[in-house]
C-alpha cells in the first residue's frame, strides 16, 4: 500500500514537473501516430515530413533561447529578425548571386541587419523592463506593416522578383528555385524507402545548437542566466545588466533572420508582406511545449516542443481527416498553441518578476 | 439589503429579461410574403387571375404592380399580415379595394398568398379553407455551390474599421 | 494618496501629443485624398455611430487597472454567435437586435468570467495575457462555428450554413436588420445622415459610465486600479473586482458589436472580430488616452481623428506614390505604431513614477536619519 502511494506521489511530481497540458500533448501526439497505420496513413512518409518541419523551424523556435535566458520573457518580437532575414534573402537575389551562395550572401546581408534592428530593439525592451512581451509583440506588428510598403517602395528590379506588369513591388511569394532551395536539405540527403532525412539542415540546426549551448556555458552566458534569474544579484555582481540583455536580443533577432532563411531553403519560397506576421506565435508555443517556461529555456525544450509542435501540425490534418472526416486541424493547432502560451503566462514565475 | 430579498430581485431580473427576449422573438419573427396573381385550382374549383392587382401601402399608393401571372414580395414583421389590394378584374373593369388578412404560421419563413383564391375563396357560400389559397414557400436548394472556408490566425487588415 | 495638479506644459503635452500629430496627419491627407468634405463628415458620422460602443466597453477595464482590454474581442465573438442565431430564427429589425443583444450576454459573462479568472492569475502582465486568450477563445469559437454548428446546435436554414451541411458560411445577411437602429429616427441635416438613436444609445452608455463611476463598485474598482494591495487592506475583494470589470466590459462589446454589424448589414463570420479590437485600442489611444487612463472624451476625439485617417490615407497614398496598396499598408501601420508607441510611453512613465518614488523615498529617510 505504502509502495503505491509513494509510486504515486512520484508519478503526481512527474507530472507536476512536466506539465500537465504537456502530457496531454504528447499523449495526443502518440496517439495520432498511433492511429495513423489504422486510418491508412503512410508513417514513413509522416514520419519524414515532421523531420522536415523540424529542420525548418528548428532556427526559428531556437530564437526564443537567448531572449528568454536574460528575462526579457519570450520574444513576440520575433517578426522584426525574420525581416532581417527577409531583406537578407532579396538582397542576395537582386545582386544576382544563385545557388549555395545566394544562401550564404543572405545571411551576410542580414547579419548587419539583424545587428542594427536587434540594437534599437534592444535598447528599447533596457527602457522598458517589466512590459517587454506586450511591446514585443507591438514592435513586431508595426515593423511588418511598416515593410509592407517598403516591399513596395524599396528599389527591387530582379524580374522574378517584382510583380511582372508594373515592374516594380515584390510579389507576395517568390520562387526559390535556382536560388538556395534545398541547399541545406539536400546536402547528404538520407533516404530510406519512403523515409527522408534531410540531414544538412539538421547538422546545421545542430551546430547553431551546439554553438547556443557552448554560448551559454560561457562567462557572457552564465552572465546572461544570472541576469535572468536574478537582475539585482546580477547587477551587485557587476554585470552590467543593460549591455547583457542588449546581447541578448540581438542574438535572438540575429537567429530569427538566420531562422527565417532555414526555413525557406526548406519550403521553397520567400514568403513577404503580411507572412511574418504570425510566424512568432507558433515559435513561442512550441518552445513552450518543450517545457519552457517564460523565464527558462534550454535547448532540449527547443528540440523537443519543435518536435512535439510540428508532429501535431503533420498528424492531425491527416489522421483526424480521415478518421472523422473533418479537417479540424487548423482549430486544434490554433486552440493548442495559444492554449499552451497561455498556461505558460498563468504560471507563477521565479525571479523578480 | 437582506440576502433573501436580493436573490429574489435578481431573479426577478432574470425573468423580465428572458420575457423580453421571448417577446422579441414573437414580436420580430420575420416572414416573408409571396402574393401571387395566378391561375390557381382548389378541389374543383378554379380561381383566375385577374388582369390586374396593385399592393397599396398606408398612403394608398401601389407599392407593387402584378399582371396575371405575376408574383410579387412583401417582407413582414410579426404575424399579422394586412394589406390593401386594389384588384382591377378585367381590362376597363374598375378598380375594387379588398383588405388582405392573414395570421402567418410562426414556424414558416415564407407563405405564398394566391390573390384571386383568397378573395374567391371568402366570396363564396361556405368558405373556403385556408389550405385554399395558402401555400409554405420553401426555398429551391441550390447545390452546385461549394463555399470553403479558409482559416487562420491572421487578421484581414484590409477590411472596414 | 492625491496629489495636487499642477499644470505642467511639458506633461500635457506629452500626453496630448499624439492627438496633435493625428490631427497633424489628417491636415496633410484631407486636401490630397481628394475627398469633398461633406463625404467625410457622412463617412465620420456613420463610423461614430458604428463604433463608439464598441470603444466605449474599453474604459472600465482600463479604470481598474488592468490596461487595454484585448479580450473584447471575446464579447464581439458572443455578439456574432447571438447574431448567427436570430439570422437564422429570421428575427428581424429592432426586436431582433435586442434579442441579439440579450442572447450574447450570458456568452459574454461567461467569455468574461474565464477572461478575468485567467487575468488574475497572470497579473501584471494581463494585457498579453487578454491578448493571447483573444486568440485562444477564437480558435474555440471557430470549432464552434465551422463544426457545431449545423451538427450539434441546430441551424435551420442552408442561407447561413455551409453546402457540406454543418458549419456557417464566411458571411451571414443581416440585409433584414441592416441600420435598422440607425434609421429609427430618420434625420438629415445639410446632406448629413445622423443616426439618431444609435447616438442616443451611445449617450445612454456614457451616462451609465458616468453614474458607474461613482458607484460602490466603480469606487472599488478605482482603488483597484491605484494600487491593489492598498485596496486590499482597504477591505476590498481584488479578485473580484478585476473579474467584474472584465465581465461588464466584455457584455458591452458583445452589445456593442450588435450595433456596429446592424450598420455594416452582414457579419464576416471569421473575420468580423478579429481586427476589431486592435481598431478600437488604436482609435482610443489616438483620442488621447493611454493605457491606465481615458475618458469619454479620448473615444469620441479618437474616433474622429483614427477614422479620418483611416479613411483619406489610401486615398492620399494612392496620390503620392501611384499605389493604392500603400496607403492600405499604411493605415494598418499606423493602428500598430500607435499602440506601440503608446505602449511604450505607458511602461516608461511607469518606470519614471517609480524611479521618482524611490528618490523621495531615499530622501525622507535621509532626513530621518
Amino acid at each position: 500500500m505504502e509502495k503505491a502511494e509513494k509510486k504515486n506521489s512520484r508519478l503526481k511530481a512527474m507530472v507536476q514537473s512536466f506539465g500537465l497540458p504537456r502530457l496531454i500533448i504528447t499523449a495526443f501526439l502518440i496517439l495520432l501516430l498511433a492511429l495513423a497505420p489504422v486510418v491508412g496513413a503512410d508513417l514513413p512518409s509522416q514520419i519524414s515530413n515532421i523531420i522536415a518541419r523540424f529542420s525548418w523551424n528548428g532556427v526559428l523556435v531556437l530564437a526564443m533561447v537567448p531572449m528568454v535566458h536574460s528575462g526579457c520573457g519570450l520574444n513576440f518580437g520575433l517578426p522584426l529578425g525574420i525581416i532581417s532575414g527577409l531583406l537578407g534573402a532579396t538582397m542576395s537575389i537582386q545582386f544576382g548571386f544563385t545557388g549555395a551562395l545566394s544562401f550564404v550572401m543572405a545571411i551576410l546581408f542580414a547579419t548587419p541587419l539583424a545587428f542594427i534592428f536587434g540594437g534599437g530593439y534592444g535598447w528599447l525592451l533596457n527602457k522598458i523592463k517589466g512590459g517587454e512581451m506586450m511591446i514585443a509583440t507591438y514592435v513586431g506588428f508595426s515593423s511588418v506593416s511598416l515593410m509592407c510598403m517598403m516591399w513596395l517602395i524599396l528599389p527591387y528590379s530582379k524580374p522574378n522578383m517584382v510583380w511582372g506588369l508594373a515592374g516594380k513591388g515584390l510579389r507576395t511569394t517568390i520562387s526559390l528555385e535556382g536560388y538556395y532551395r534545398g541547399v541545406l536539405a539536400n546536402f547528404l540527403e538520407i533516404r530510406i524507402g519512403k523515409l527522408v532525412i534531410p540531414t544538412g539542415t539538421l547538422l546545421f540546426f545542430a551546430l547553431l545548437a551546439f554553438l547556443m549551448w557552448a554560448f551559454l556555458h560561457t562567462k557572457t552566458g552564465t552572465a546572461m542566466t544570472a541576469v535572468g534569474s536574478n537582475p539585482t544579484f546580477a547587477k551587485a555582481a557587476g554585470i552590467n545588466v543593460n549591455k547583457i540583455r542588449m546581447l541578448s536580443v540581438i542574438m535572438s533577432t540575429w537567429l530569427a533572420a538566420v531562422g527565417i532563411l532555414v526555413y525557406e531553403q526548406g519550403f521553397g519560397f520567400i514568403q513577404l508582406y503580411m507572412a511574418p506576421f504570425y510566424m512568432a506565435l507558433p515559435a513561442v508555443s512550441a518552445i513552450l511545449i518543450g517545457g519552457a517556461t517564460v523565464n527558462k529555456a534550454s535547448i532540449t525544450n527547443v528540440i523537443i516542443g519543435t518536435i512535439l509542435f510540428q508532429g501535431i501540425v503533420t498528424m492531425t490534418p491527416t489522421t483526424m481527416n480521415s478518421l472523422i472526416h473533418m479537417d479540424m486541424s487548423e482549430v486544434i493547432r490554433i486552440i493548442a498553441s495559444n492554449g499552451m502560451i497561455l498556461y505558460a503566462l498563468t504560471r507563477k514565475t521565479e525571479g523578480a518578476k | 439589503m437582506k440576502k433573501a430579498t436580493r436573490i429574489v430581485i435578481r431573479l426577478l431580473a432574470i425573468a423580465v429579461i428572458i420575457g423580453v427576449a421571448v417577446a422579441m422573438a414573437i414580436i420580430g419573427r420575420g416572414h416573408t410574403i409571396y402574393l401571387d396573381n395566378k391561375d390557381h385550382e382548389y378541389n374543383g374549383t378554379t380561381y383566375e387571375a385577374f388582369y390586374k392587382v396593385e399592393v397599396l401601402d398606408a398612403n394608398m399608393k401601389a407599392t407593387q404592380k402584378l399582371s396575371a401571372g405575376d408574383r410579387g414580395m412583401e417582407s413582414v414583421m410579426g404575424q399579422k399580415y394586412s394589406t390593401v389590394v386594389a384588384v382591377t378584374r378585367k381590362e376597363g373593369d374598375k378598380r375594387e379595394g379588398f383588405m388582405i388578412t392573414y395570421q402567418i404560421p410562426y414556424g414558416m419563413d415564407g407563405v405564398i398568398l394566391n390573390i384571386p383564391a383568397y378573395l374567391g375563396a371568402a366570396d363564396g357560400e361556405t368558405p373556403a379553407p385556408e389550405e385554399a389559397y395558402m401555400e409554405e414557400f420553401i426555398p429551391v436548394e441550390v447545390e452546385d455551390d461549394t463555399e470553403e472556408v479558409v482559416l487562420g490566425d491572421e487578421f484581414d487588415l484590409t477590411a472596414e474599421g | 494618496m492625491k496629489t495636487t495638479k499642477k499644470f505642467d506644459l511639458r506633461s500635457t503635452l506629452r500626453s496630448s501629443s499624439v492627438p496633435l500629430l493625428f490631427i497633424l496627419i489628417c491636415a496633410v491627407c484631407i486636401p490630397i485624398s481628394g475627398l469633398s468634405p461633406s463625404y467625410l463628415i457622412n463617412e465620420i458620422t456613420t463610423r461614430m455611430g458604428r463604433n463608439a460602443f464598441l470603444i466605449l466597453s474599453l474604459l472600465i477595464p482600463i479604470m481598474a487597472g488592468m490596461g487595454l482590454n484585448f479580450g473584447m474581442t471575446l464579447g464581439a465573438m458572443a455578439g456574432e454567435i447571438a447574431l448567427i442565431f436570430t439570422a437564422d430564427w429570421q428575427i428581424i429589425g429592432i426586436p431582433g437586435m435586442i434579442l441579439a443583444m440579450i442572447l450574447s450576454v450570458p456568452i459574454s459573462v461567461v467569455l468574461g468570467l474565464f477572461c478575468g479568472k485567467i487575468l488574475n492569475m497572470a497579473k501584471g502582465r494581463e494585457m498579453i495575457t487578454s491578448y493571447i486568450i483573444s486568440y485562444f477563445i477564437n480558435g474555440v469559437y471557430q470549432l464552434v462555428v465551422l463544426y457545431l454548428m449545423g451538427s450539434v446546435i441546430p441551424i435551420k436554414h442552408s442561407t447561413i450554413k455551409l453546402p457540406r451541411g454543418y458549419g456557417i458560411r464566411n458571411t451571414v445577411s443581416l440585409l433584414s436588420m441592416r441600420q435598422k437602429l440607425d434609421n429609427l429616427i430618420p434625420l438629415t441635416i445639410a446632406g448629413v445622415k445622423i443616426p439618431v438613436a444609435t447616438f442616443l444609445v451611445i449617450l445612454l452608455l456614457c451616462l451609465v459610465i458616468v453614474w458607474f463611476r461613482r458607484t460602490k463598485l466603480g469606487q472599488d474598482m478605482r482603488a483597484v486600479g491605484q494600487d491593489m494591495e492598498v485596496a486590499r487592506d482597504a477591505g476590498i475583494n481584488v479578485e473580484r473586482t478585476r473579474i467584474l470589470s472584465i465581465v461588464i466590459s466584455t457584455v458591452l462589446a458583445g452589445i456593442g458589436m450588435v450595433i456596429y454589424l446592424q450598420n455594416m448589414g452582414n457579419i464576416a463570420t471569421y473575420s468580423s472580430h478579429s481586427q476589431i479590437g486592435m481598431f478600437c485600442i488604436a482609435a482610443l489611444l489616438v483620442g488621447g488616452a493611454s493605457v491606465d487612463k481615458a475618458s469619454i472624451g479620448n473615444v469620441f476625439l479618437g474616433v474622429i481623428l483614427f477614422h479620418t485617417m483611416f479613411i483619406v490615407a489610401p486615398k492620399a497614398g494612392a496620390y503620392i506614390t501611384g499605389d493604392s496598396m500603400i496607403g492600405e499598408y499604411f493605415r494598418v501601420f499606423v493602428s500598430y505604431a500607435v499602440i506601440t508607441v503608446a505602449l511604450i510611453m505607458y511602461e516608461t512613465n511607469k518606470r519614471r513614477a517609480k524611479a521618482d518614488q524611490g528618490a523621495q523615498l531615499a530622501k525622507a529617510q535621509e532626513e530621518e536619519a
